[in-house]
């Protein structure tokens, strides 16, 4: 018997059990990322104008959190799999393997829609011009936010849900509702970013849209973050295996 | 094989589950766990089963503390509530998709399983067809078919129709005589007293041994 033929039933058996959940989430993003767009601007402009909309931002990280809780507690809940997990590293291992794969499956089909409903507002006008503030186009400089905002998507889920498993749930709902408030209220900064040291320091602020000296330098910028990130989530990763208090709550 | 338990504590927020537990538990014998519904048994077998953290104490499996360690006792398996099964597979899938994250045994060990407790005619019924008793026996199904050391039922009879208790009830007993450690527990006395060697009375988080059979 094949040990990855198990795995795929249980992800597909949650798949089709959160596909409702899915399509309510895509249609709204979908309509979201339509009325937001303007039909005078080309594609790509809206795409880029869509990445640092404060409401679609909120909603989106609020549907990635909340897949990430639900997919955490039906692993954590079934009792009969995990004691056939050898210890709770090997259990949390695989709960992040199948966020990272269920969230990342939600992007991929939600960005299918919503870049046709920008595309349908926009009257499949795809028309490349340079960026205003850099000497590139448009639409590199908009796969290059797409990319930077599929990293967060699946990085956030997983810095929320170590959070959970180490602290209080209190503490983990402070924590959301902060990062939402962030998003929702921080301003872009008013100067370019020139220095590694303005660059911003919260989510909500990097997700914001910033002017940098450069193309090169909001790359350079952009890497770092992640990299934090990054550390960061394996560091709360790590300790949420060995200091699991989810059971406390 | 023997499970110590010293001075095991456990608190919820403010409240004090179980008070500074002491129980052994050792091969070839059954367990009754007795008390009413809140009484800490089933928090007692999750701590057990390493799912929950102790607040104090510890469990030891043959001196080892797996807790500590952060992982869960090989060759135990256990039912704690209901069982977790995937609605729209049948029952024989459910257990094979079990089987299969460790690979220790194959189809007709599961076949055999399900047969010895009167599943095999509903094998190939989907687990949402299932009555409350054959999804607590499918659920025993999942502890047994792996022949682990050391098996814990929490409720193992909720549901389940009288002629299948009986057919349970003689499994276990088969089970005693290879070695197993077997721990039940029960809100129904008379179920205990008929099968446990050892008694433990649960009541406002302690614990009493109450009496050995010879």
């Amino acid at each position: 018997m094949k040990k990855s033929k198990s795995e795929k039933i249980y992800l597909a058996k949650i798949f089709n059990s959160k596909i409702i959940l899915l399509t309510i989430f895509v249609v709204v993003l979908s309509l979201i990322a339509f009325f937001s767009s303007n039909e005078d601007n080309s594609f790509w402009i809206n795409l880029n104008s869509l990445f640092v909309y404060p409401w679609f931002n909120i909603i989106y990280f609020s549907i990635l959190i909340i897949n990430a809780y639900i997919i955490n507690n039906i692993y954590e809940n079934n009792y009969e799999y995990v004691i056939r997990c050898k210890n709770k590293l090997n259990l949390n291992k695989k709960i992040v393997l199948n966020i990272l794969k269920f969230n990342m499956y939600f992007i991929l089909v939600s960005f299918i829609f919503i870049m046709f409903f920008i595309l349908l507002q926009s009257h499949f006008n795809i028309s490349i011009e340079r960026y205003y503030y850099y000497n590139v186009y448009i639409n590199i400089y908009a796969l290059f936010m797409l990319f930077k905002f599929i990293i967060f998507s699946l990085l956030i889920p997983i810095l929320v849900i170590s959070i959970k498993k180490i602290f209080s749930e209190k503490i983990t709902t402070l924590f959301i509702l902060l990062m939402l408030i962030d998003i929702l209220f921080s301003k872009s900064k008013e100067y370019v970013i020139a220095s590694i040291l303005k660059m911003p320091i919260t989510i909500g602020g990097f997700l914001n849209f910033n002017q940098y000296s450069s193309f090169f330098f909001e790359i350079v910028n952009t890497f770092f973050f992640i990299l934090i990130l990054i550390a960061l989530v394996v560091v709360l990763f790590i300790l949420s295996t060995k200091y699991n208090k989810g059971d406390e709550k | 094989m023997k499970i110590t338990v010293k001075n095991l504590s456990k608190k919820f927020k403010r409240e004090n589950v179980l008070e500074n537990v002491n129980a052994t538990f050792e091969s070839g014998k059954i367990y009754g766990l007795v008390g009413r519904n809140g009484s800490g048994k089933s928090v007692f077998l999750k701590i057990l089963c390493g799912f929950y953290k102790p607040t104090d104490g510890e469990v030891l499996f043959d001196d080892v503390n797996y807790a500590e360690k952060n992982e869960f006792p090989p060759n135990l398996r256990a039912l704690i509530e209901n069982p977790s099964f995937l609605p729209d597979l049948t029952g024989f899938e459910n257990l094979e998709l079990l089987a299969k994250i460790q690979n220790k045994i194959d189809e007709k060990q599961i076949l055999k399983t399900m047969n010895d407790l009167n599943l095999l005619v509903e094998k190939d019924k989907q687990y949402f067809k299932y009555s409350l008793g054959m999804k607590q026996k499918l659920g025993i199904a999942q502890v047994l078919m792996e022949n682990p050391d050391i098996i814990i039922l929490d409720e193992p009879f909720n549901g389940v129709e009288e002629k299948s208790v009986g057919v349970i009830k003689k499994i276990l007993l088969e089970l005693k005589k290879e070695n197993k450690i077997i721990i039940l527990s029960s809100h129904i006395k008379e179920d205990i007293n008929e099968l446990a060697d050892v008694v433990y009375f649960f009541d406002n988080g302690e614990v009493k041994r109450k009496n050995e059979k010879e």
